[in-house]
């Protein structure tokens, strides 16, 4: 009874891929629908600029799967960056008021996980490898951009969320994502972010981004993601 | 793969055996593993004893219930109706002996039911065939009983009737009073439901929304993991009310009771990363921290005797499961194949523990490792992932989830492995089966 070996060849099997032409070309769309979003949602924007210019960087360079995790993750922004301008379409149009206290904008409703409140405001979500915590090149570079927005948003206090894909035990998955989100928080931490302005919590396999099964949704599901819990 | 192969049956040498019409009936010899022998059972019809007409379901609560437990039950083999010499509707509530012992039953189960209103006079015999006698079974299965006409209760004394004729042909009772407590997925969220192990009579026991997930039932307290505040915290649930029962910061999941009722063991991180703790059972106070590593160390189960603890440790680099006393000392670990081994379950007969691991082709099975020499024993194969194994009270089943009809279902089978029987009634996914001790 030996279940022991599990070959490399399974890796390099994920790896491959095509150019997500479609995904990119989606993405672009929703950044030149987005218009509004550029004068009235501008921190959104930039994000989801970013991460397009991520996702096209990255499918030069071949990594199509997460070529394509970026790309969607760019449209998802650009959307919300949109809707974000449409709401705040009036105080944006007029002209500016004097600044209100920041704790006007406290969310008191909690960071319940039945809630869920709060959006990832300008920042990146961050993805894992099958089994790890480890940050990747392209996690760190989503970092960075992580870091740099926390610290041009110094009032924000945001949730980072650890998740699992749903392979694994329940209880596993949990610690797993937990490890998931210490080590997200650690970076920031050493980027410069007050450690106070940064909540974990861990979902391990109970919120997926993707239902699916396939190895993509697996990879869009292992990943630490960020909720603004106080502007 | 195990072949098995049907012989038709010689053993009971009687010459009417080669007119009984069907030749399905008969011992199963197992090429791989030496001959079983599968007690043969004859499971007519319930009868009506002269009451009202059947139009709500008694026969179906009191034969259905005992055909499916004895199916689940592995080792009996039902006689097809199609080969009866005998008619059960006219025979009445006594057999003639020979017209069942031509069709080469070993046993016969002979229900009988007399409505009136909304009561039911039941009557459940056990009549063995070969030794030509009924089988003197201890109350309430003595003799007729009266119950009133619901599906739930009429099973139940199915279920009783049923543990009995395993405690015949076995020496041991069945489980089917046991009960099972499961995590179901409900819209967006997850709920805990208590189920019998027959699937049926299911019971909702969390109604939050949210997740509540990791059940673990031990003398009727249920201790269970739930985000109702956020993270991941602790509950117990005890006499119909839910408790806090640990919210210390960072995650709370998996209470497991020991043996003697004093302790529970659970996962805590609080102090940095997931390290199992042994709490106090009724207060949550942290009586001391067993485990000390830079990994996830998770999912601790007790020994039956109480004196060590199995749980899953990823400290060498991938999850294994690991031994250690139930004071933390002398932590080894037992399992050396595969790199993905979790959610070990210590049986109630202390030889074995069963735990899930992915293997070569990233699928989930169930194997069992000996915790004296590390044996390895493969439980399931081919047959989508299956996950999540917690033994019966007495140790000779295992219930687990498995994917091998497309969504995650709730399965009993035999220690072995041999019998598999899905038992999950109810739509959707399954998850995290935590049998009754």
């Amino acid at each position: 009874m030996r279940f022991l070996i599990v070959s490399a060849s399974a890796l390099l099997l994920f790896a491959c891929g095509t150019r997500p032409t479609q995904l990119l070309g989606e993405a672009q769309n929703a950044l030149s629908e987005a218009a509004l979003a550029k004068k009235c949602a501008p921190d959104e924007f930039e994000a989801a600029e970013k991460m397009y210019i991520k996702a096209q960087k990255l499918a030069d360079a071949e990594k199509y799967d997460e070529a394509e995790a970026a790309a969607r993750a760019a449209k998802k922004l650009a959307i919300k960056a949109q809707a974000k301008a449409q709401a705040r379409k009036d105080e944006c149009l007029t002209p500016p008021k004097p600044a209100t206290d920041p704790t006007d904008f406290i969310d008191d409703s909690g960071p319940g996980v039945d809630a869920q409140d709060g959006d990832g405001g300008g920042m990146e979500t961050v993805y894992f490898e099958y089994n790890s915590s480890d940050l990747t090149d392209s996690a760190r570079a989503a970092m960075a951009q992580n870091g740099d927005w926390l610290q041009r948003n110094p009032t924000v206090v945001v949730t980072i969320e650890g998740h699992c894909d749903k392979r694994g035990s329940t209880e596993y998955n949990l610690a797993l994502g937990e490890k998931r989100a210490k080590v997200t928080r650690s970076y920031l931490i050493s980027l410069g972010v007050e450690k106070n302005r940064l909540g974990i919590v861990s979902y391990g396999e109970e919120q997926p981004m993707d239902y699916g099964d396939t190895t993509k949704a697996h990879g869009r599901n292992r990943r630490a993601e960020f909720r603004v819990v106080r502007r | 793969m195990r072949t098995i192969v049907y012989l038709a049956v010689l053993a009971l040498s009687t010459v009417a055996w080669a007119q009984a019409p069907a030749a399905d009936g008969g011992f199963k010899f197992d090429v791989e593993q030496g001959e079983l022998v599968l007690f043969q059972l004859a499971v007519p019809d319930a009868i009506d004893l002269g009451g009202e007409a059947d139009t709500r379901g008694v026969t179906e609560a009191l034969t259905g219930t005992i055909v499916r437990d004895l199916g689940i039950a592995g080792y009996f083999n039902l006689v097809d109706k199609a080969s009866y010499l005998a008619d059960p509707t006219k025979e009445g509530m006594k057999p003639k002996y020979k017209d069942w012992f031509n069709i080469g039953t070993q046993g016969l189960v002979k229900a009988g039911y007399r409505i009136a209103g909304d009561k039911v006079v039941v009557d459940l015999r056990l009549y063995s065939i070969d030794g030509s006698q009924q089988v003197t079974l201890p109350a309430p299965y003595d003799g007729p009983v009266e119950l009133p006409i619901e599906a739930t209760k009429l099973r139940y004394h199915a279920h009783g009737f049923v543990n009995e004729i395993i405690k015949h042909y076995t020496k041991a009772p069945g489980f089917f009073l046991s009960r099972l407590v499961v995590v179901k997925r409900v819209n967006r969220g997850k709920e805990l439901f208590m189920v019998s192990p027959d699937g049926l009579d299911e019971t909702q026991l969390t109604r939050t929304g949210g997740i509540n997930m990791l059940p673990s039932l031990s003398g009727g307290r249920i201790y269970f993991t739930s985000f109702r505040n956020g993270g991941a915290h602790l509950f117990v649930l005890s006499g119909g009310k839910a408790q806090p029962f640990a919210q210390f910061k960072g995650l709370n999941t998996g209470a497991t009771m020991s043996p003697d009722g004093r302790h529970v063991a659970v996962t805590l991180s609080k102090d940095g990363n997931p390290e199992v703790y042994l709490l106090e059972a009724q207060s949550g106070k942290v009586v001391r921290r067993l485990t000390n590593s830079w990994g996830i160390d998770t999912s601790p189960s007790w020994s039956p005797d109480g004196s060590k603890i199995a749980f899953v440790s990823d400290r060498h680099g991938s999850p294994q499961i690991w031994l250690m006393g139930a004071d933390g000392t002398g932590q080894r670990r037992l399992t050396f194949q595969g790199n993905y081994n979790q959610t070990p379950d210590w049986s109630p007969r202390g030889d074995k523990i069963v735990f899930t691991a992915r293997d070569e082709r990233n699928v989930f099975d169930l194997f069992t490792v000996n915790v004296n020499d590390g044996t390895i024993k493969r439980l399931t194969q081919n047959q989508g992932n299956n996950e999540e194994p917690s033994w019966s009270p007495d140790g000779r089943y295992l219930a687990f989830t498995s994917t091998r009809s497309g969504e995650s279902k709730l399965y009993i089978m035999t220690a072995d492995g041999r019998f598999q029987t899905m038992v999950s009634a109810g739509k959707g996914q399954y998850m995290t089966p935590s049998w009754g001790r």
